[in-house]
């Protein structure tokens, strides 16, 4: 039970234009106070995560090829004809991992001919779900075969492949969707279309 | 279908057939050996990595509606997909580079879709000002 004295302030405090004021008082000196505390805990915070990222730290899963009793490490990466994923696929070879690399086109199979280390570049059209399948059983195919001295598992999957397309909504007709399209198709982009459009 | 054969609408045919269905094709397809690695204790902390732009963060670039789109897409199934395999130890996540000079900035592309645009949107676009 409080005081009658704690009891009469607490009153006051909450009649009418009393108690905005005292309101806006109090928070506004939390805020104050704190917001200090606050931007010095993010910048802590940030400059500590910086640290980390310099070090590096221990990744337990960072490949090693002289290290024979450890598995080899095996990376898919999607879109490895040019750009990004070439240069991802290049680098993933060079750090010690065993790298799927998937090209839409044969003729990309040349970039990894005297690649480094193990590239082994795999047909994927990832618009087809045949396609995906055969490359995922390609790749599943050389992660069970155990006749290398080394096991291989799978590590990451990449998806890398993308295609950069520009215009302005109004210049789209949607009519050309029947052309286009097959029917299978134009049913599942009809559907993205409306989410779209929504 | 890569060819630009015709307006837009084949534009956001082949974004996000390639850039959103292309994801999730792949994942679906190599998902499965992960979650088996995963629960078999042969190999743990598997990842899935996304190659999402910026166009995946920042909406709304000027005439680049399609890509915007589907990248938005493929970012947001990223991210669910990192909830819905946290539990199998499967590390999901996205990677946004801005604009490099790599074989997606194609210049050609937006002028080769103007070609192919009738009369009076051209007109209603600013041609012969």
């Amino acid at each position: 039970m409080p005081s009658p004295l704690a009891h009469n302030i607490n009153a006051q405090l909450h009649k009418d234009a009393i108690s905005p004021i005292v309101h806006a008082f109090f928070w506004t000196l939390v805020f104050q106070l704190l917001t200090p505390f606050a931007v010095l805990g993010l910048w802590t915070r940030a400059i500590v995560q910086l640290v980390f990222m310099k070090r590096g730290g221990d990744n337990e899963y960072a490949p090693s090829s002289s290290d024979n009793k450890k598995e080899q490490l095996a990376v898919f990466i999607t879109g490895c004809d040019s750009g990004f994923g070439k240069e991802t696929a290049i680098w993933a070879a060079t750090a010690g991992y065993v790298v799927f690399a998937g090209c839409l086109f044969q003729e990309s199979f040349d970039h990894f001919k005297h690649g480094p280390g193990t590239i082994l570049p795999i047909q994927i059209d990832v618009t087809n779900n045949d396609s995906v399948a055969a490359a995922f059983r390609i790749v599943e195919n050389l992660i069970n075969d155990t006749s290398g001295n080394q096991k291989r598992v799978f590590h990451a999957l990449i998806n890398n492949a993308g295609i950069g397309r520009q215009g302005l909504v109004d210049w789209l007709d949607l009519a050309d969707f029947q052309k286009v399209m097959d029917g299978k198709l134009a049913r599942v982009f009809e559907m993205y279309f409306w989410s779209y459009m929504c | 279908v890569l060819t630009t054969t015709g307006r837009n609408s084949l534009c956001h045919l082949v974004c996000s057939t390639v850039n959103y269905f292309g994801v999730i094709r792949c994942c679906k397809a190599f998902i499965p050996l992960l979650k088996k690695q995963a629960q078999a204790g042969t190999h743990k902390g598997g990842r899935i990595i996304t190659m999402t732009s910026m166009a995946g963060l920042v909406p709304g670039e000027y005439g680049f509606s399609t890509y915007c789109a589907s990248k938005h897409a493929a970012q947001s199934l990223t991210e669910s997909l990192r909830f819905e395999l946290a539990n199998f130890g499967i590390q999901v996540m996205t990677v946004n580079p801005s604009f490099h000079n790599t074989s997606i900035i194609d210049t050609v592309q937006p002028l080769k879709l103007w070609e192919t645009l009738p009369s009076e949107v051209k007109v209603e676009y600013g041609e012969g000002k």
